[in-house]
């Protein structure tokens, strides 16, 4: 089985999360276990607007449920449904939140999460979930996506 | 039976109970509490049954493998395991997925099907070969995407729902896969697919088919068929190879009047081949059976008038009545007049009496 390392070799992430400190420490903990170049977003649009500016894709999402103008639910369900330009709809998707409430977990489910991180995030959690994530690749299928409904609060 | 799990019960678990006690759990417990959640899933799907699959989903996705495979054993055994745990579980690795590919009934035909279109797993797609119901559809995709040891699977399963299409891209695909040849003779087959199989098989195989086809009998054959068994129809033809009267002539003559059974009876009699392999050969697509006509001694100038007419009245059976004997036949001279005419086939004096009839047939 591949390392975490050589999963990541060639990876760029993407962390969405409006605090910082969060942020900061996610974007470090993926540098940490061998991602090659990390961007951040501190919103779902904000993130989308740098995902259709890259001329490059980016193979990993790793984002917060609960951000402010576009969250991550919403940002999976336009990643899914083909939405976001140049990537692949079944890219790696990991969600990240504090509080996992059920309604977030079902959400998370239907729209094929590729992995989920409760906050704290630990390194030693982050790494096998990454790999995990990496590894577990759903068929697309658009239309299931697009009947996702997901509320604008949780 | 409860998990053997000091920190927690599992009875009216939520997220948040869970989360609080993971790290004290080890590998075991949390092995045991998702093969107990999972396999606890009831038909009530209210605040309880969501609060447990909400954990069983927090598992699939930061659990050890050994404790995802444990919660998809329950699972799959379980009749009231929601799709999406379900799907999740048939997305996740290997040695979980193909417990609830193979008995989970939770997955539609069209989940099965875009897991088999994705395409990137032997074992799954063998898992998915190996269900209880197979449909037609869930098949078809098997065989247009699947690997050999995934269709040689289905080919096993005789639940599985197989169409003759299907089995014509299995032959196409695996053209020299002794494997899956033996796996579609080992199944039931219609007549097409069988008149199909006599032209592709090996000579190993196809003796094997034939004598599978004899076990058959009586099948569906073209033309005009008799109410008589093996050892009646040996009876009947005895005194006529005795006296030297089953000719060439004989035969082709039976085939014109639309008797494709006394035809190939009588092949098989003269060239002391099974009755089955020579019928199998008489309903190949072109018919095939020129080493019987040359093991029976009969003139090889005969065997394109012969076959041609065998491809007239399989033609005029398939497309006309038969209930007027007369037009039967008739139909089945114009035919065969035509067939002579694209093979470009001169008949001799003794062929063009069995064509020539006063008032119809060939001129």
């Amino acid at each position: 089985m591949l390392t975490v390392e050589q999963v990541l070799l060639k990876i760029v992430a993407l962390v969405v999360d409006d605090n910082a400190d969060d942020q900061s420490l996610l974007a470090l903990q993926l540098m940490g276990i061998g991602a090659k170049e990390v961007l951040t977003a501190k919103s779902g649009m904000e993130a989308l607007t740098l995902l259709k500016a890259r001329a490059q894709p980016v193979g990993m999402i790793v984002a917060e449920v609960r951000t402010p103008d576009g969250n991550g639910l919403q940002l999976l369900q336009a990643l899914r449904c083909g939405q976001i330009k140049g990537m692949r709809p079944n890219a790696t998707f990991v969600l990240t939140t504090a509080q996992p409430a059920v309604g977030i977990i079902q959400t998370a489910s239907a729209l094929d999460a590729n992995g989920f991180l409760v906050k704290p995030v630990k390194a030693e959690k982050l790494e096998p979930v990454i790999l995990k994530a990496r590894r577990t690749v759903f068929p697309p299928n658009f239309a299931r996506h697009a009947d996702v409904f997901i509320p604008e609060k949780f | 039976m409860e998990p053997d799990a000091p920190h927690m019960k599992s009875k009216g678990l939520s997220t948040a109970d869970y989360l609080a006690a993971e790290a004290k759990l080890t590998d075991d417990e949390k092995a045991a509490l998702a093969s107990h959640l999972a396999g606890g899933l009831g038909a009530d799907k209210g605040a309880a049954f969501e609060e447990a699959e909400a954990v069983l989903r927090l598992m699939t996705w930061n659990a050890e493998p050994r404790v995802v495979e444990a919660m998809a054993k329950a699972a799959a055994a379980n009749p009231h395991t929601p799709r999406s745990l379900a799907w999740a579980l048939a997305n996740d690795d290997e040695a979980a997925a193909t417990l609830v590919l193979e008995a989970c009934a939770a997955l539609s035909d069209s989940d099965l099907v875009s897991l088999v279109q994705a395409g990137d797993n032997p074992g799954k797609m063998c898992a998915i070969a190996r269900r209880f119901v197979v449909s037609a559809e869930v098949s078809r995709s098997l065989v247009d995407h699947g690997n050999e040891d995934a269709i040689h699977t289905l080919l096993a399963n005789a639940k599985a729902e197989i169409s003759d299409d299907a089995y014509g891209t299995a032959l196409d695909r695996f053209s020299q896969s002794t494997r899956i040849q033996e796996g579609i003779i080992a199944r039931p087959v219609s007549s097409s697919l069988a008149i199909r199989l006599a032209s592709t098989l090996n000579p190993d195989l196809k003796a094997k088919f034939a004598l599978k086809l004899a076990s058959l009998m009586p099948v569906e054959m073209p033309g005009y068929v008799e109410e008589r068994s093996d050892a009646g129809w040996a009876a009947h033809l005895a005194p006529m190879i005795a006296d030297r009267s089953l000719t060439e002539s004989w035969l082709v003559r039976q085939l014109s009047l639309g008797h494709l059974e006394f035809f190939a009876r009588g092949l098989a009699a003269l060239s002391k081949a099974p009755y089955a392999e020579v019928r199998a050969g008489v309903l190949a697509t072109p018919p095939d059976f020129a080493p019987f006509w040359e093991n029976a001694r009969l003139p090889k100038d005969w065997i394109p008038v012969a076959a041609a007419t065998v491809a007239a009245l399989v033609h005029v059976d398939r497309n006309a009545g038969k209930a007027d004997s007369e037009l039967f036949s008739r139909n089945i001279i114009a035919r065969a007049s035509a067939n002579f005419k694209a093979a470009r086939i001169n008949l001799n004096d003794a062929q063009k009496r069995i064509f020539f009839r006063p008032g119809g047939g060939m001129r």
